[in-house]
Order: structure tokens, then C-alpha cells, then sequence
């Protein structure tokens, strides 16, 4: 049994690497709040939502071919979109990040990140106690 | 963990840019009334720092500033003819430093300062949190 890949522990994995690298990118667009020009990015959710829905339903990964002429890929491998999404406001200097609107975004992330990694030690505290012997 | 890694790289990266921005914010309010000896010379004229997005080693989208450019708006102008750089007509030009507009750019670089530094918060707080599953 390979644990580390069992769609339980492989999907959380899969979701943490998500959330790590979208609170990468919150943290680049605050660095970048006072850069003339700047335009703040995120990943793109839906398409991990479509992800998470193809895995749930047991199919493999894929990438979506929304036209006939599109190559099949050969290798699925779950590749974050990175999308640019400007906040409500954009300074005169072609700025758009809000700080505000950031730090939103960035608490939420780590609270997903949190509920996942506490996914995660309930996995592993299951397996523990089918591992234990019985009767202790 | 790169990815979060690289989080901390671009918030102190911004962290950074944004000390340096005080900086010159701070040298042009310590300046602000700065004239020349004599009525050829120059008073302090305004500097400005140029944020630009920079890729760091980590692989971030971090800001770094490029330099500081001079502010070219003309100088402010006072009739005082018993001052050593008076011109003929009897004004001292002084420097075009607008002390009020300094204060809210330090305002705004404060502001941003502590955003990124929240952000490293955030990010030692997930790390801390995924760390946590080996103690147990």
C-alpha cells in the first residue's frame, strides 16, 4: 500500500502544494504593491475546482481539450494556472493590488492550508490506530 | 515548501524596497529647506524611488528599487532679499519638496512594510503548522 499516494493523502498533498503556491503568489503581489504598473496575480481556482472534480469522480487527471485540433497531453500533471486579477481599485500609476483585499486573500489561504494539514494528521491518526494492536 | 520559501523571499524583498522608499522620503522632509549658499547654485531637489518587479533567486516575483529619479517640478519661491541666495529680484528658490506629500508616502510605505511583514507571519505560521505533524 503506498500511503503517500493513496488518493486521500495524494489529493491533500496535491491541495497544500495549491494553497502554498497561491499564498507564493499573494505574497509576490504585496511585495509589488507599490510598483508603477504592476497588475496582481492568483491561481486560477476554477480550474483546480475542475481538477478536484475529474479526481473525485475517479478519473485520472487531464488536461481539458476544449477543441478537436488540441494534442492530448502525454503526461496529466496537475499545472496551477497563474491568471492575472486586478483588485476593485488601480492607482494612476497602472497599480491594481489593494492591500487590503490581499491580506483577505491571504488568511483565507492559510486557513485552507490549515484545514487541510489538519485533514492530513486525522489521516494519519486513522492509519495509526489500524496499525495498533489490539487490545491496547 | 519551495513555494513558501519563495513567499518569505518576496515579502522581504518588498520589505526592502519599501525601507529604502522611507529612506528617501526621510531625505527629502530632513531637506525640505535646504536653499544654496549663493543665488547660482541649486537648492535640495526632490528625489523619487523607482519600484520595479524583479525576479529573485528563489524564483518570486519580488520588487527591488531601480534608483531614485529627480523631481523635476519647479521650485518653490520666496521673497527674502537679505538671504545669501536671493536673486536679484530679491526671491531664494527653495526646494520643491512638498512636506505633506512626503508624509503620506511614508504613510503608504509604512503600510505596505507591515503588509509583507504579515505576510512572513503567515507564512512561518503555515510552515510551524506542517511541521507540527512530525512532533506528534
Amino acid at each position: 500500500m503506498d500511503l503517500a499516494n493513496s488518493s486521500f493523502f495524494g489529493l491533500l498533498r496535491e491541495r497544500l502544494d495549491h494553497l502554498s503556491q497561491r499564498q507564493q503568489l499573494i505574497s509576490e503581489n504585496i511585495a509589488n504593491a507599490s510598483t508603477p504598473g504592476y497588475r496582481p496575480r492568483d491561481v486560477d481556482s476554477g480550474a483546480f475546482e475542475r481538477m478536484l472534480a475529474a479526481r473525485a469522480s475517479g478519473g485520472s487527471l487531464s488536461l481539458s481539450r476544449t477543441s478537436a485540433g488540441h494534442m492530448s497531453p502525454g503526461g496529466g500533471g496537475a499545472e496551477v494556472q497563474v491568471i492575472t486579477r486586478d483588485d476593485s481599485e488601480t492607482t494612476i500609476d497602472g497599480n491594481a493590488v489593494v492591500l487590503e483585499e490581499q491580506m483577505a486573500r491571504a488568511a483565507e489561504t492559510r486557513m485552507q492550508f490549515e484545514t487541510g494539514l489538519a485533514l492530513y494528521q486525522k489521516g494519519l491518526d486513522l492509519i495509526r490506530m489500524a496499525a495498533r494492536a489490539p487490545g491496547r | 515548501m519551495t513555494d513558501i520559501n519563495a513567499a518569505i523571499s518576496a515579502a522581504a524583498s518588498g520589505m526592502r524596497a519599501q525601507t529604502v522608499r522611507m529612506r528617501i522620503a526621510a531625505e527629502n522632509v530632513a531637506n525640505a529647506n535646504s536653499a544654496g549658499a549663493n543665488p547660482n547654485e541649486e537648492p535640495f531637489r526632490r528625489r523619487i524611488p523607482l519600484l520595479e518587479t524583479t525576479t529573485l533567486t528563489s524564483g518570486a516575483q519580488g520588487v527591488e528599487v531601480r534608483g531614485a529619479a529627480f523631481d523635476m517640478t519647479d521650485f518653490r519661491t520666496e521673497y527674502n532679499p537679505s538671504h545669501p541666495a536671493a536673486g536679484d529680484d530679491g526671491y531664494v528658490r527653495l526646494p520643491n519638496v512638498d512636506t505633506l506629500v512626503e508624509m503620506m508616502d511614508m504613510r503608504e510605505a509604512t503600510r505596505a512594510y507591515e503588509a509583507n511583514l504579515n505576510m512572513i507571519e503567515a507564512a512561518r505560521g503555515m510552515t510551524n503548522r506542517a511541521l507540527e505533524l512530525l512532533r506528534r
